[in-house]
């Protein structure tokens, strides 16, 4: 077992290693987050004003932490491909550890690797008028290491089978800008066409980015009542399932499921003989 | 035949309708050099792949350092050193770090990982490349880095899959005085496959092996007996086979076929 730990430890800690001697990698995945918070918000803060004096950018924060946090998920899951391209898989599949841990340490390095980027975003929260408490800071990025850690369980699903790194790209780039878009961190989630509505239900996204507003949006003025009838109501604008408002716990609880779910997948598609 | 190093009995294994190996029985003493020879496709590696761990047997049995291949597998695991065809090192990650990292997964206290890692170095003559990347090093030393790592964690057999492939002439003489040198100062028993008659001269005894099955199985000494009295490594394997062996160089379409397999990752 202490063998397993440290097996985990040192896998994760290849991935910080290799990140620390890229750092231009986080540059270019921030810029797009960073883009939609400043320019894409600044755009339609000037839109939204013209309604009713609400400031978008700050609606859309907790949104862009989430949205930050997908790239270098995915990217981290993307090593395994690497690895197997390059030969160091076998290194480790030879090795007397257990899947689990090859498999939990990357989970555990990308986690780490991607609410890094996450906490850059976090530390704009002033730039759009967010005000900075601890406990924002801290449940903020808790959010964005379980995010991070999903999304790496479930980008080794795709990565435990691709041949090139290429290939498993443009597959995750493919399911990346939709989960995005459909998850609603950019937009409220009240008075959407019945058919998103049904879509942003099955955005596990939706669920992370639910609980990360509930901790910014207490700390904001939405003393306008455009703003309350835009974007709290109905049911202060969370996510519901028929007429109940899913608890936080519940959205935690889906959040562990599908990591677990996407662990076993990963850990059982790396044991098959290739 | 306890104490053998490595035993199989009828052990066989299948790729569709193709009998990669086909009811292989092997016997490798404690302490022994031993070749697996054969051309391209012979079944080497899918021997190797077994012997490792790595790929299941359809049928038939092994046991490598006393541990049965399927159900002791972990056991199996901790005994063995492997140097695989294909390069598996961490490319971006610094000659100690490659080392670290496999002492690590093999269970190695912090102490006597360092003081092996010191001591390896030496003896691969890396010592002062211990802080560069990988990447830096050329073929013939990340081959002898592989060597150095297989070695970490004192295996009692060490598997060499083609230990020279794809490396220059110079290079190859270096790695065979290695794989020497490793012997005479750990005494662990070797086997290794390859398609050069030089290197199969070499070893203890020799298994060849073709269209995945065991055409002979003796001391280099005894193969040629068998043919004539100046017969050679070659004239035996024409002999056994009815056809040559690929030539002792590689030819520039087989350098070919190496680079593309490192370029799109594994064989």
């Amino acid at each position: 077992m202490r063998a397993e730990l440290r097996t985990i430890a040192m896998v994760a800690r290849r991935e910080l290693l290799t990140f620390r001697r890229n750092p231009a990698r986080m540059l270019v995945t921030l810029v797009q987050p960073v883009a939609f918070l400043l320019i894409l918000g600044a755009g339609l803060d000037a839109a939204a004003q013209a309604v009713g004096g609400l400031d978008y950018r700050s609606y859309i924060f907790p949104g862009v932490v989430g949205m930050a946090v997908i790239m270098p998920a995915f990217f981290a899951a993307g090593s395994v491909v690497y690895d197997r391209e390059f030969g160091f898989l076998r290194e480790m599949l030879a090795a007397p550890v257990s899947r689990w841990s090859i498999v939990l340490g990357k989970c555990v390095g990308g986690a780490t690797i991607a609410a890094l980027h996450g906490a850059v975003v976090v530390a704009c929260a002033g730039l759009v008028e967010v005000p900075y408490t601890v406990g924002m800071v801290l449940g903020l990025l808790g959010l964005a290491w379980l995010l991070g850690f999903m999304l790496v369980a479930f980008g080794l699903v795709i990565a435990a089978r691709a041949r090139q790194f290429q290939n498993y790209m443009s597959t995750v780039n493919l399911i990346a800008m939709p989960m995005l878009l459909a998850s609603g961190a950019l937009f409220p989630l009240s008075g959407l066409p019945d058919w998103l509505g049904v879509v942003t239900r099955h955005d596990p996204l939706a669920y992370v980015v639910d609980p990360m507003r509930r901790i910014v949006f207490p700390l904001l003025d939405f003393s306008q009542p455009i703003a309350q009838q835009i974007y709290l109501v109905p049911s202060e604008a969370r996510v519901t399932w028929g007429d109940t408002v899913v608890s936080v716990w519940l959205e935690l609880g889906l959040l562990v499921g599908i990591t677990v779910v996407s662990l076993i997948t990963a850990v059982r598609r790396l044991d098959r003989d290739d | 035949m306890t104490d053998a190093a490595i035993t199989t009995v009828g052990l066989t294994r299948s790729y569709g309708a193709t009998k990669a190996v086909d009811s292989l029985d092997l016997q490798v003493g404690p302490g022994e050099l031993f070749a697996l020879l054969g051309p391209n496709g012979a079944g080497k590696s899918t021997t190797i792949s077994m012997l490792t761990t790595l790929l299941r047997p359809d049928a038939g049995s092994a046991t490598v350092a006393g541990f049965d291949v399927v159900r002791e597998r972990r056991d199996v695991r901790r005994s063995i050193g492997i140097v695989f065809q294909d390069p598996t090192l961490d490319l971006y990650l610094t000659v100690t770090e490659n080392l670290r990292f496999h002492a690590t997964l093999y269970d190695m206290g912090r102490a006597d990982s360092t003081a092996r890692i010191r001591e390896l170095l030496e003896l691969v003559e890396l010592g002062e490349r211990r802080d560069d990347l990988v990447r830096t090093l050329s073929g013939g030393l990340r081959r002898r880095l592989e060597l150095a790592r297989a070695l970490m964690h004192r295996p009692k057999v060490l598997f060499l899959d083609e230990p020279t492939l794809g490396l220059d002439p110079r290079a190859r003489a270096s790695v065979a005085e290695q794989i020497d040198g490793l012997r005479a100062s750990q005494g662990t028993t070797v086997v290794l496959t390859t398609h050069y008659l030089a290197e199969a001269e070499r070893c203890d005894r020799v298994a060849i092996i073709d269209r995945g099955v065991i055409v002979a199985h003796d001391t280099p000494d005894a193969l040629r007996a068998q043919v004539s009295p100046t017969a050679t490594l070659d004239d035996v394997f024409l002999h056994v086979t009815g056809r040559p062996i690929a030539d002792e160089e590689p030819s520039l379409a087989d350098m070919g076929r190496d680079t593309d397999r490192q370029r799109s990752g594994r064989g």
